[in-house]
């Protein structure tokens, strides 16, 4: 079970103990065919069936369009199993992450969305 | 056949259902509007802070680049490919007076930035202008260029390049030009330097010469070969008391009747006279490796170093070139003059004596005493040339040469007696031959008359003079052999 991905670019991990998915760095991978073993990653989380599934987007710096896109199916699959929560972690001091992370509010309406 | 009617309750199922489908249906819907605005909405907000962090990139590179042209100490500037100036940084606007200035064409360049061709009055030429080469693609240097302004010229190196586009074609021209003032005078220094340096060397030169014919001109009146055996490589160098001791040859030479012959000339005949026998004669000394120490009038002493067959060779050539000397002489109505050689060798002392503003160089020793006295028995035994005991012992091969026993004198002051010879090498043929012959006859002559038998050496003597007349030692001898029987007769 592949609980991390590690590029010169991105890192991302999942930690058991918190289920926090953790993003670090730039995705900007060109498609959902690139975007297939995050999303891979994601759905295995989801099959833990944690409590609540927390995303930390802190160190985040750089997503694209096809990025963004990923993320928002993963919560929408979330949301259809109504069994787990959700919570999304941004940072103060990255520009988009204000604007665009809401749109995750919008799409699953109990998400707890943070800023730090 | 009975179609089969759907009951009720299947029918509402089949609602139910569709109306589920429908709220699914609805819900996809809802979500796929968010996810499009939201992907529309991220896309939207990511492009622009890209853009701006875009812009920002550039505008601090700008400012970077800015700041390095400023920094630059030579002047930069840069024509578009239309000519007009683009930029000019700081040290080039310092250097031409003045910034970006608007042209209406490439040739008004050198006239409106006051450009001149070095030296002159004349405006630089646009086409030949670094930039404006750079413009039609060339490197270009020029280093001839003047900046007029109002205060002073200043003088510009300037190189050209041009910036060539993707596509090969000229973007930009960029000039970097400096100041070569401190260049252009220290170029002129150093011409003034070299040309300094030149005139230098050649007053150096002329000095150089002047002085070795200076040099040339003492060894006339001082002979190197004196100042040598001193030890002293110049005159300068020489003292007062400075002096050598030396086995040498010395050889005395004196015309006979000098003072005769003088009173018939005039002073100034008298005064040719010696310089024409004295510049024969001299090519006689030098020639044998001798040196001629003075003149005394018509008389010259001579030296030589170690080897006494060079004075006695000396001693020949000057009679053969008297020969010749006394032939001309009768041809032009002169009389023919006689001289007399006499040689000795042995230890003398050559140094300077005089007092501190006048010095002279001087030998003495007792050898050079007997030399002229010598010189002087050539006078009594009418013999030109006559050498000393000591001289016959240095020469190397005596059979070498023609040599006969002529008397024994006695030094002053001493108990000793010196023999004395006779060379007759320059003799005249046929009285060489005829001495030669008489050899054994007049050696044995003179042994008789040693012994006082003076009967059988007059008769030895007489047999002499019949084959040789002339032989004046014989006729001498023969002569003093009858004085002194007859001397003893009377006893």
């Amino acid at each position: 079970m592949a609980m991390e991905i590690n590029t010169e670019d991105y890192q991302i991990c999942y930690d058991p103990a918190t289920a926090t998915v953790s993003f670090i760095g730039s995705l900007r991978l060109s498609g959902p065919a690139e975007y297939a073993p995050i999303g891979q990653l994601l759905a295995q989380v989801a099959d833990l069936e944690p409590t609540k599934i927390t995303l930390n987007l802190q160190q985040l710096e750089f997503l694209n369009s096809s990025g963004i896109n990923m993320l928002s199916k993963f919560i929408i699959e979330i949301r259809k199993t109504a069994r787990v929560q959700m919570a999304v972690q941004g940072s103060q001091s990255i520009a988009w992450h204000g604007k665009s992370l809401r749109n995750f509010q919008r799409l699953m309406p109990g998400l707890q969305l943070d800023f730090l | 056949m009975l179609e089969e009617q759907p009951s009720r309750e299947q029918l509402l199922l089949e609602i139910e259902r569709l109306r589920q489908q429908v709220e699914d249906l609805k819900e996809e819907k809802a979500d796929l509007e968010i996810l499009l605005e939201t992907t529309a909405e991220h896309s939207d907000t990511v492009e622009t802070e890209l853009r701006s962090r875009a812009f920002e990139a550039v505008r601090e590179g700008e400012i970077k680049l800015a700041q390095f042209l400023e920094a630059i100490p030579v002047g930069v500037v840069v024509l578009d490919s239309q000519g007009k100036p683009y930029y000019v940084n700081h040290a080039g606007q310092q250097l031409l007076g003045q910034g970006v200035l608007p042209l209406n064409s490439v040739e008004d360049l050198s006239e409106s930035y006051q450009i001149y061709i070095a030296g002159t009055e004349t405006i630089y030429p646009f086409e030949n202008l670094p930039l404006v080469r750079a413009l039609r693609g060339e490197n270009a240097t020029a280093d001839d260029l003047e900046i007029h302004r109002t205060d002073k010229k200043v003088p510009l190196e300037i190189w050209g390049r041009p910036i060539f586009d993707d596509g090969g074609k000229v973007a930009f021209a960029i000039a970097v030009f400096q100041d070569v003032t401190e260049r252009k005078e220290a170029e002129a220094d150093r011409h003034l330097f070299i040309k300094k340096l030149f005139d230098l060397n050649q007053n150096l030169e002329k000095s150089l010469d002047a002085e070795s014919d200076l040099t040339d001109a003492y060894g006339r009146f001082v002979p190197h070969q004196f100042l040598n055996l001193l030890g002293y490589e110049s005159i300068i160098d020489v003292h007062l008391g400075d002096q050598v001791q030396q086995e040498m040859s010395v050889l005395f030479a004196d015309i006979r009747d000098f003072t005769t012959l003088s009173e018939t000339m005039t002073p100034q005949e008298n005064f040719k006279f010696i310089n024409a026998y004295l510049s024969r004669m001299e090519p006689a000394i030098t020639s044998n490796n001798g040196f001629i120490d003075k003149y005394i009038g018509d008389a010259i002493m001579a030296l030589f170093s170690d080897f006494a067959d060079d004075a006695v060779k000396a001693g020949i050539a000057m009679l053969n070139i008297l020969k010749t000397y006394n032939e001309y002489r009768q041809g032009v109505g002169y009389v023919p003059i006689q001289i007399g050689i006499g040689i000795n060798s042995g230890s003398l002392m050559l140094g300077t004596v005089g007092g501190k503003n006048r010095m002279d160089s001087t030998v003495i020793s007792d050898a050079v005493n007997l030399a002229s006295r010598i010189e002087g028995l050539t006078k009594d035994y009418g013999v030109p040339l006559l050498i000393s005991q000591q001289t016959l012992e240095r020469l190397r091969n005596p059979t070498d040469y023609a040599i006969r026993i002529v008397d024994k004198v006695q030094v002053k002051g001493k108990s000793q007696y010196v023999v004395v010879y006779e060379v007759f090498d320059a003799d005249p043929p046929e009285s060489l031959s005829a001495k030669l012959a008489n050899l054994s006859v007049y050696n044995e002559a003179m042994l008789l008359c040693e012994r006082k038998e003076f009967r059988e050496a007059g008769k030895l003597f007489e047999e002499c003079l019949r084959t040789n007349p002339s032989d004046h030692v014989a006729r001498i001898y023969l002569k003093r052999c009858r004085d002194w029987r007859s001397l003893l007769k009377g006893i």
